[in-house]
């Protein structure tokens, strides 16, 4: 077995680059007549797009284009792939490489500035007029689950994008018999993930070459590759994208976005190589968030604590988009019954669509949330039953006879 | 709608005179300008500390300064920490030896920040060093490396 590297002090490779400032980030790589973006976005949460007017900032100097989703040509008119299909999902709603026709959560970008420096390029966003027309929007998940809700998207009708439920064991059966049941509710909030070098992507189209080649700050060049040439029509061989050295990723630069798809679009039709650096404020609004989720959890249980059964219901926000799929909520609910030899377990998800940037797998990817809910719900037991925390938690261990320990429980389908 | 100003500024010992908007950020001004990208920018606010250069000898965030303020300064950056042969600085090497990093992308501010704090107190405790550094951010390593580095460096600097 390779095993000379445990418990030996292993030196990385790329330490001493990174350590002397000699790291190669996306901005800092610098491309010959390199032109920079930036995006205006919508200060909306729900607004219907009723002109545009690009004039005043077309007219700045320095400018060299400001377009919106039309500009972008007949290719772009079609929305994004879905990176994680799943026949689940009832509606698999994506984003356009720029907003079309409606804004669906404040930051989504509405139009594209290309201009000498990043600077002109912020002075003719502030330039373009986007006359908005509020929708009413819906931003608590549940609100947006409810019977009557707001639709997160004009024309919708319902906000429930996929509804999943998984059980084994008899849990009907456990809660009849069972001397004790508990009931409670678990909020777990949205999170952002803010690795301290945002996302970045760079462009460069060689015409002769009929090749474009992408710097993105990813986890997933070769993802990021595959759906550009879905999306763009192109082979795969045409394509090449290049993650540099990469400022954090924690989950959300896993997938692929509008922004890479505009920066592609754009160094193709001006033959230049673009660049996009996220600001702090884009990254707060538009990267990938993870959660919120609400929890309704009943336990079943003996007077030791001892988990007869457990039925929960999770109420996912996805917010406005799906751009990976399931994954998220999907991993959220399957790891039950985790480290517990709980014999009866019925899980349900509902992903709701909120007014509200899209969440995807961030840091655990759903995981934490599991095993925040497994383990509060241990909490409750010795909480309303009067004993010790540690005590719960040993009687509803998998106990070393029991393993091989198998739970029971098949992947949910389909997913 | 630009305005330009002439400025003079001694980086990493190298005298400059160049000509800038005044509302080109310092960290602008190194990493586009003199082409030092060792100075990262996290948030341009001023704080994530990726970008903290060395301000006569000051530890500052060069990207909540404007180009122009430093005229008639020295600037020191990252990429002057090493000797000219490579020989890691040596909280560049405890950086590496504790594994101080993981991305890499505060690092530079991190490693200026430390530098500054030793060359203030030569013994820092371990919670002088959690405070130096509590205006830098890094998402990967939970800080135990950093601050595991920069208390060997400081031993090191002692003994040097």
């Amino acid at each position: 077995m390779g095993a000379r590297n445990v418990g030996a002090v292993v030196k990385r490779l790329e330490d001493p680059r990174l350590v002397t400032g000699h790291g190669r980030y996306t901005d800092d790589i610098v491309l010959p007549g390199m032109l920079e973006m930036a995006f205006v976005r919508s200060p909306e949460a729900h607004a219907a797009i009723k002109s545009i007017d690009t004039s005043a900032a077309r007219n700045l100097a320095g400018v060299v284009a400001v377009w919106t989703l039309t500009d972008l040509g007949t290719i772009a008119q079609k929305a994004m792939l879905q990176s994680y299909p799943s026949p689940a999902i009832k509606q698999n709603v994506t984003q356009h490489p720029l907003a079309k026709e409606e804004v669906c959560y404040v930051g989504e970008a509405i139009a594209v500035v290309v201009a000498e420096d990043r600077y002109v390029a912020e002075d003719a966003a502030t330039l373009v007029t986007v006359e908005l027309e509020s929708l009413p929007h819906v931003t608590d998940v549940r609100d947006a689950a409810s019977a009557d809700a707001t639709p997160v998207h004009r024309g919708g009708q319902n906000n429930l994008a996929a509804t999943v439920a998984w059980k084994f064991g008899d849990a009907a059966a456990a809660f009849a018999r069972a001397p004790h049941v508990f009931r409670e509710t678990y909020h777990q909030h949205r999170g952002a993930p803010h690795s301290i070098e945002g996302r970045g992507v760079i462009a460069q189209y060689d015409a002769v070459a009929d090749q474009l080649t992408l710097w993105s700050s990813t986890q997933s060049p070769f993802l990021v590759r595959r759906y550009l040439a879905q999306y763009l029509e192109r082979e795969e061989s045409a394509i090449r994208v290049i993650a540099p050295d990469v400022g954090g990723g924690f989950g959300p630069k896993a997938g692929h976005y509008p922004e890479e798809l505009v920066a592609a679009l754009v160094a193709m039709k001006l033959s230049r190589p673009v660049k996009w650096i996220e600001d702090r404020r884009e990254h707060f609004l538009t990267t990938n968030q993870q959660r919120d989720q609400w929890w309704d959890v009943e336990v079943a249980c003996e007077p030791n604590g001892k988990v007869l059964a457990l039925r929960a219901k999770c109420t996912h926000d996805n917010g406005a988009y799906l751009p990976y799929g399931l994954l998220l909520p999907m991993t959220s609910i399957v790891p039950f019954p985790g480290p517990y030899a709980i014999p009866a377990v019925e899980v349900a998800l509902d992903v709701i669509l909120t007014n509200a940037v899209p969440t995807s797998p961030i840091r655990g990817a759903g995981r934490p949330c599991a095993a925040f809910v497994l383990e509060r719900t241990m909490d409750t037991v010795a909480r309303n039953l009067g004993l010790d925390r540690a005590d719960v938690r040993r009687v509803n261990f998998v106990r070393k006879d029991q393993f091989p320990y198998e739970t029971g429980g098949r992947l949910p389908d389909p997913v | 709608m630009t305005d330009t100003r002439k400025i003079e500024v001694t980086v990493n010992g190298v005298r400059y005179a160049r000509d800038v908007d005044t509302r080109l950020t310092l960290a602008d001004f190194l990493r586009h300008h003199l082409g030092l990208t060792g100075t990262h920018l996290g948030c341009e606010h001023g704080v994530c500390g990726a970008c903290t250069v060395h301000l006569d000898g000051e530890a500052v965030r060069s990207c909540i300064l404007f180009a122009v303020q430093v005229d008639g300064a020295e600037v020191t950056t990252v990429e002057a920490l090493a000797q000219p042969d490579g020989t890691l600085h040596p909280v560049q090497q405890a950086f590496r030896d504790h594994h101080g990093l993981q991305c890499g992308f505060c690092t530079p501010g991190m490693q200026m920040t430390i530098v500054a704090l030793l060359a203030e107190k030569r013994a820092p405790s371990e919670r002088e060093v959690r405070e130096a550094i509590s205006g830098n951010l890094c998402r990967c390593t939970g800080y135990q490396g950093i601050v595991a580095a920069a208390l060997d460096a400081a031993q090191k600097l002692k003994g040097a």
